[in-house]
């Protein structure tokens, strides 16, 4: 066990979970604002959208469709709040952590990994050839982004000569990641927006497909998965303050406050670059994920390995 | 071990052949790949349990992304619609069923009769660092050397297989500017 | 105050409303989307997302035998409004709040659905054809059930030699960012377009002068037309996710119609265009679609040159054997690309269905 990392009882897993669902409902907050904002409104309002739009899916009913595989649509919707949660289990707030696992890091990735299986099964449960386009979409991009991310996760575990999160965060007592690992740390970051489904990497939800994955979904089905996704986009930033950021690093305020403010800011980046960049379609990210972003993350994996070494 | 560990190994020993079983058993292919899917990540679960931690977590991994892709090929090479349609999971079902319970029947008996040895000495401090070590120390070069090699001719043999590959597009010498489009070559530069 | 009412109150303060345009009545449908982010209210991409279906213009017989089972799918509570003139769009939303909130009018749809469902749920509940077009394909070779009298899909060869299954769907005529009534019926091998075939469903009583009379005419001015190149620049950018761009283009959409000062506007279109034409990430993004980004400049140019003309003048009808010709263009233009590149060309046409509504109708 890393020093100075406390593994909490169960108390402190229903703390992280609502803590996830408080950061996930501030990111659709601050993206309802931004909308808002560009579309001439006032922001604040537009900032109650995920509670107005909670709401509205609580009381919409569900949908059946005929011939769809029920059982496989409803564990894809499901399943990304619940592979949220299993992610943030590692990730920790300053001292603390739900599960001080040795392997934390090869267990974010496992767990990203989950998310291929989940939004295809989504894309195909509904019967529906736009959502089944949506899950194909999302499986051509992930062959794109995947190995990149896992390069990306390698560089500060080498550094830190640890898979341990905790280890990881220790060994950036003086020098954040980031600092020497630009590369990584922007290629998870853009790992992160894309197994959330988000912004630039949104094809697999894009409206030029009806919303592909999210096509056929109703009510609280597509509650879950709207907030699965926001969760995915936290925990992401949660993750990246760990390994990239220094944890919870920082003068004057308390360990667990800065982890927080780091995410939130993150955060905020990552749902922002929703309005900034176009979408990319997955046969276009294909060509400039293995040709320019691979070789750029090794090459940072070779500096990483160097100075590690030396 | 804990008889709260002795219960979660059997429940995941359970859920690991019942889902072994449900592959054969339900009548779609998505069903059937993620029935796998689960089947797998119960063992690699089972692997967290002997405190394997690397190995566990990293077939659960693979495995699920190996079955997100499978299901794709596996759907799209039906000729039908197996959403659908419901089909039957089994082929040869006399020779297949022999087969498995002999392969079943072989390893289990095994499982149970060998005389395990006991435990000599205890597991390194950090398994993780000492499986790559056993695994690759004294052979790092050949790993180094095989890799790459692996991954080349991979590489090689799509870009070979696929018609419509980057050779295609950009012409020969790769003097093409932009490809056009799916199926249609760039002007020569 | 009980919980229920509370939630619904909440629930309505941001409807999702999904707008179909029929043939003829962009200029309707041009004022709801504006009416509608006015009031922060959200435009919805397929009817699981609406509350609200608001058709704009009369649907011809074929356009309504779609439309209405659209309106099936919606999930609920929800409501179906129509709309032919700009001005009765705010009336008609506020109206279709109220009725989201009546729990008397939405229990009496609930109901109504569930007895013409007659206790099949699976056979007639929430059927799901819009998307999933299934060609009926028993030709005599396949001869199983059809579960849930959907046909299969069928093999074929595709593109790199391998054999596929073949999907029959059918594009259009409710999708966001679409032409007004196209409907391409496609076939699909994953998102693969492997052949496609064109028609546009006109609208009730479709006649070419109907497009000069006031209702929901956009060919009326120069300004109507300019107006209009900036809303399809607008979907072109939209499809591609450039909310700020497509933004830019929906504003200045707007202010041509508001009676803007020619000049500045003029002057706006013309920095847009500019921006569109430097913009690397733009031309990155469609640089395997051939003609897109040339044909989304060409678009803010058509807007700019319009209103340069005498803007308050009657501007030309586009002729209908051009405009049928360029919809004939559509199958050759799109197979062999993704479902995501069809619609980037299909949209970067700038096609105006108005016009040739009539052809392949059995209007005469």
């Amino acid at each position: 066990m890393a020093d100075g990392i406390l593994q909490v009882g169960p108390l402190g897993t229903v703390i992280a979970t609502v803590l996830l669902g408080v950061v996930a409902v501030l990111a659709a907050g601050f993206d309802g604002a931004v909308g808002a904002r560009l579309q001439g409104r006032r922001a604040l309002p537009g900032a109650a959208a995920p509670v107005w739009e909670g709401a509205r899916l609580l009381r919409q009913r569900r949908r059946t469709i005929v011939a769809a595989d029920s059982l496989l649509w409803r564990i894809g919707v499901v399943g990304l709040l619940v592979v949220a949660l299993l992610k943030v289990a590692v990730v920790p707030l300053g001292a603390w952590t739900v599960a001080d696992l040795s392997v934390g890091v090869v267990w974010f990735n496992a767990m990203d990994v989950m998310v291929w299986a989940l939004v295809w099964l989504v894309g195909w449960g509904a019967n529906s050839a736009h959502a089944l386009i949506g899950g194909y979409r999302f499986l051509g991009q992930a062959l794109s982004y995947e190995l990149p991310l896992m390069f990306a996760l390698t560089g500060p575990a080498i550094a830190a000569g640890s898979l341990r999160v905790g280890e990881v965060v220790a060994a950036q007592e003086e020098l954040w990641f980031v600092v020497w690992m630009p590369v990584a740390f922007l290629v998870f970051c853009a790992g992160v927006v894309a197994f959330s489904v988000w912004g630039p990497f949104g094809a697999a939800a894009g409206g030029d497909i009806a919303g592909g994955v999210l096509a056929e979904l109703s009510g609280v089905d597509r509650l879950l998965l709207l907030a699965g996704r926001y969760a995915l986009l936290s925990a992401g930033a949660g993750f990246a303050v760990a390994l990239f950021l220094g944890g919870g690093s920082g003068p004057f305020a308390p360990a667990w406050v800065w982890t927080l403010v780091k995410t939130l800011a993150v955060l905020a980046i990552l749902v922002g670059v929703r309005r900034l960049l176009p979408v990319v379609r997955p046969d276009r990210l294909a060509e400039v994920a293995w040709i320019v972003v691979l070789p750029a993350v090794l090459l940072q994996l070779l500096l990483v390995s160097v100075v590690v070494v030396r | 071990m804990s008889p709260v560990l002795d219960a979660v190994f059997w429940v995941l020993a359970v859920i690991s052949v019942a889902a072994g079983i449900a592959v054969f058993r339900v009548d779609s292919m998505a069903r059937a790949t993620y029935a796998l899917a689960v089947s797998f990540v119960a063992v690699g679960a089972m692997l967290l349990l002997l405190n394997l931690e690397y190995i566990g977590v990293i077939t659960i991994l693979m495995m699920v992304m190996e079955m997100a892709v499978m299901a794709i090929f596996m759907i799209m090479f039906m000729g039908m619609n197996p959403a659908l349609m419901p089909m039957s999971m089994v082929h040869n079902r006399v020779g297949s069923l022999v087969l498995a319970l002999g392969v079943f029947v072989v390893l289990a008996g095994g499982a149970l009769l060998v005389d395990w040895p006991e435990r000599r000495g205890e597991p390194a401090g950090e398994l993780t660092r000492s499986l790559g070590e056993a695994v690759m120390g004294s052979k790092m070069l050949v790993m180094l050397t095989v890799s790459p090699l692996l991954f080349a001719t991979l590489v090689a043999a799509l870009v070979l297989a696929n018609p419509r590959g980057r050779y295609d597009r950009f012409g020969d010498d790769l003097r093409a500017t932009t490809p056009r489009g799916p199926g249609e070559r760039g002007e020569q530069a | 105050m009980d919980l229920t009412a509370v939630v619904a109150r909440m629930a309505v303060r941001r409807p999702h409303v999904l707008v179909v345009e029929v043939p003829g009545w962009g200029r309707t449908r041009m004022t709801a989307e504006r009416e509608l982010r006015r009031r922060g209210w959200v435009p919805a991409n397929s009817p699981a997302d609406a509350d609200i279906l608001l058709t704009c213009g009369t649907p011809g017989p074929e356009f309504s035998e779609i439309v209405d089972p659209v309106w099936d799918q919606l999930p609920g509570p929800r409501v179906r409004i129509g709309a032919t003139e700009g001005d009765q769009v705010p009336g008609l939303l506020d109206g279709s709040r109220r009725a989201l909130l009546d729990g008397t009018v939405q229990r009496e749809d609930a109901e109504a659905r569930t007895a013409a469902a007659g206790g099949t749920p699976d056979e007639h509940g929430d059927m799901d054809h819009e998307d999933m077009d299934h060609e009926d394909m028993d030709d005599g070779d396949i001869d199983m059930p059809m579960p849930g009298g959907i046909g299969l899909a069928e093999g074929g060869t595709d593109r790199d030699g391998l054999d596929l299954d073949v999907l029959q769907v059918r594009l259009g005529p409710v999708l966001q960012h679409w032409p007004a009534g196209l409907v391409v019926r496609c076939s699909l091998q994953g998102d693969v377009v492997t052949d496609a075939a064109v028609e546009v469903l006109p609208a009730a009583g479709w006649h070419l002068d109907r497009t000069h009379d006031g209702a929901g005419a956009l060919h009326g001015t120069a300004r109507s037309e300019s107006a209009r190149y900036c809303d399809q620049a607008a979907g072109v950018l939209a499809l591609l996710d450039l909310e700020r761009l497509s933004l830019r283009a929906i504003r200045l959409r707007d202010a041509v119609l508001d009676d803007v000062p020619i000049g500045k506007v003029a002057a706006e279109v013309e920095r847009l265009g500019e921006r569109l034409r430097r913009s690397r990430t733009l031309s990155w993004s469609v640089q395997d679609l051939p003609g897109v980004h040339e044909r989304l400049i060409a678009l803010l140019d058509g807007a700019r040159t319009a209103l340069l003309g005498d803007a308050d003048t009657a501007a030309p009808l586009r002729s209908p054997a051009a405009e049928t010709e360029r919809l004939e263009r559509i199958p050759g233009l799109i197979t062999g690309l993704d479902v995501a590149g069809a619609r980037l060309v299909i949209a970067s046409l700038g096609l105006d269905t108005a016009v040739v509504a009539a052809e392949g109708s059995d209007r005469g």
